[in-house]
């Protein structure tokens, strides 16, 4: 016998050995079978392999309807004035500090240089006290941003997190605040490594001292939606 | 008012997935994620893919593989979608990090598993655990058959270089 085909042998049987016990405990199996039964099937999938045409030709079909959506989706793109080679679209979410007096964390609403993507960051600004905990949504409108475009807010980009005094104007103090990078959105990489938090001392949810910091969020294609979560914990 | 009563031959299908093929997708699905709780949610989400695209089946024999081929892809971009956890953040702890710890191995073929690349370790599930030909694995993870055969080649001597079966 091939020593591979040995080896593989080997191998395959120590792994079926090893995890003979791993079983789906009785309660999951119960719960899954209910979720299978009440999960609607596809029915056009259905209706469409029912099809002796579709069915015999599935691979060419399904050949000839990429190929009509890459031309849907790459032509204008490619005609686009704007358009550049990319891997990925990059904007920056700005939370300044706070005004005066208030508890606010602001994060700004950043446009594309082109001015056709537009982001829209919800809410627009939030009061936060010790303990409390903010969301950010930042969501694109608009189409056709050059993938490469970096997309900047109206003022020096950042992420500032400051402790606010309970009435103004005593001294700032010290803060501590987490936050917590989200991704979501079915085009996004969240588990890749490609969105990034850089700064001083800026690091996933880890605890942040004062300061600025700049916080990129990549995602591979549009209508992709990013959400910062801050919360102030002193 | 009366709730609806499932379709018996659906009812049986389901039966028969669960029953035949759980517990072979949540091993397959931890040699992917190395967590039993991860693994379960894959099996969860991988099994209602198949389900509501069961009519997609043509060939009725394959259905081992085509749900295996699913709860892989399933694993793979549940893996893809993990948030990524920073490392110098992590405390050094020799002891947290315990590969494949479900599994009854020897410490160094956990050892050695944890070390390949993530590429050669999905041809070692679908081609060694799961006993998928080299034209199904292809297919599975969408690359050509050559680099089935010459990832998973890679992968046995990487193998074989730390782990010696023991025959009985």
């Amino acid at each position: 016998m091939d020593p591979d085909d040995r080896l593989t042998e080997e191998l395959g049987e120590e792994l079926r050995r090893s995890m003979a016990e791993m079983r789906l405990h009785p309660e999951f199996r119960a719960d899954l079978k209910g979720r299978l039964l009440a999960a609607p099937e596809i029915r056009w999938r259905r209706w469409l392999s029912s099809w002796p045409a579709v069915a015999r030709h599935r691979g060419a079909l399904a050949t000839v309807v990429v190929a009509a959506i890459a031309a849907a989706v790459v032509i204008p793109l490619a005609t686009s004035p704007h358009s550049q080679l990319s891997t990925g679209r990059s904007y920056l979410v700005i939370v300044p500090p706070a005004v005066s007096g208030g508890h606010a964390a602001d994060a700004a609403p950043a446009i594309c240089p082109s001015g056709n993507v537009q982001l829209s960051v919800s809410p627009a600004q939030a009061a936060l006290a010790p303990g409390q905990r903010a969301t950010f949504v930042v969501s694109e409108t608009g189409s056709s941003c050059p993938l490469t475009a970096t997309v900047r807010g109206p003022s020096a980009a950042g992420l500032s997190i400051m402790a606010i005094p309970q009435r103004s104007p005593e001294p700032l103090g010290p803060a501590n605040a987490m936050y917590q990078l989200l991704w979501t959105g079915r085009t996004t990489t969240s588990g890749s490594g490609s969105g990034t938090a850089s700064g001083a001392g800026a690091k996933g949810a880890a605890e942040l001292s004062p300061g600025t910091y700049t916080v990129t969020l990549s995602v591979p294609s549009s209508r992709a939606r990013a959400s910062i979560s801050i919360t102030i914990s002193s | 008012m009366s709730s609806r009563r499932p379709d018996p031959e659906a009812e049986a299908l389901a039966e028969r997935w669960v029953g035949l093929y759980g517990d072979l997708a949540l091993r397959t699905a931890y040699l992917f994620l190395r967590d039993r709780g991860l693994a379960e949610d894959c099996v969860q989400d991988a099994f209602v893919s198949a389900w509501r695209a069961r009519s997609s089946l043509r060939d009725p024999g394959a259905e081992r593989a085509w749900l295996m081929t699913i709860v892989a892809n399933t694993a793979r971009s549940h893996l893809r979608r993990r948030i990524p956890i920073p490392t110098d953040t992590i405390p050094a702890d020799p002891t947290a990090h315990d590969p494949f710890s479900e599994l009854a191995l020897s410490a160094d073929l956990r050892q050695a598993l944890d070390q390949l690349p993530a590429d050669q370790r999905d041809v070692i599930v679908m081609r060694v655990y799961l006993d998928l030909s080299v034209e199904e694995t292809a297919r599975a993870l969408k690359v050509a058959e050559g680099t089935v055969k010459s990832r998973l080649s890679r992968a046995l001597e990487a193998l074989r270089l730390i782990w010696i079966p023991t025959t009985d």
